[in-house]
């Protein structure tokens, strides 16, 4: 499989529905582009390719605590209100 | 009244999703000062990309201020979010440090790209620390 091969796989996905697939894909083809124009070398387009990976992980635990703040303000608000009743 | 809310409650929530979220510790000054910094700092450093030297010093600056943001995160209960993307975080920091010392001609492109994703990231951390309840 050639380089031009993935890329037609990401250049699919950068139109996906889901932002984060959409972002992923635009990143990781970007950062491709950079490394055949010859601005960075493979050990760091390696380490860019990674980091596609942990912020990935970062927006899920992100999304998570999000989720949860709400659920926070939610269950002390229903506390109160039952505290009342 | 109070007994249809908590079943409607508990009904829609997994036990662990609601402890956790019960359990959320307030919003922590500390935490968020770090944050903050790691936030700001990158903003900064990606700018002087082009100064090979002084980067190097930047990027293990910045390798150490998210160790001290991860391991500050670490042991704060209920705290697991925050502590995950701080590992990543601290990740993100170590990758660009052993960039610089394996090699000295470290590109100037990979370097901006790399503190404009560790700022980025940041950002995010930063905004859901700040969410959290006073």
């Amino acid at each position: 499989m050639s380089i031009e091969h993935y890329q037609q796989q990401l250049l699919e996905c950068v139109g996906a529905v889901d932002i984060t697939i959409q972002s992923v894909a635009t990143a990781a083809h970007a950062y491709t582009e950079i490394l055949k124009a010859g601005e960075i070398s493979k050990p760091e387009y390696q380490e860019l390719m990674l980091d596609i990976q942990r912020k990935a992980n970062i927006d899920s635990s992100i999304t998570d605590l999000a989720t949860k703040e709400k659920l926070n303000v939610a269950i002390n608000g229903l506390i109160s209100i039952i505290g009342m009743v | 009244m109070k007994k249809l809310i908590l079943l409607l409650v508990s009904s829609m929530l997994s036990s662990c999703a609601l402890i956790e979220a019960y359990q959320m510790k307030p919003f922590d000054p500390n935490e968020y000062q770090l944050i903050t910094e790691i936030r700001v700092d990158a903003r900064q450093y990606k700018t002087e990309c082009v100064d090979a030297i002084q980067s190097k010093t930047n990027a293990y600056i910045l390798m150490r201020k998210s160790e001290l943001f991860m391991s500050y995160s670490e042991h704060i209960p209920y705290n697991n979010n925050v502590t995950k993307a701080s590992i990543e975080l601290n990740s993100m920091a170590k990758g660009i440090a052993e960039q610089y010392q394996k090699n000295d001609k470290v590109s100037p492109v990979f370097c901006k790209i790399k503190f404009e994703t560790i700022e980025h990231s940041a950002e995010t951390i930063q905004k859901v620390i700040g969410d959290k309840p006073r």
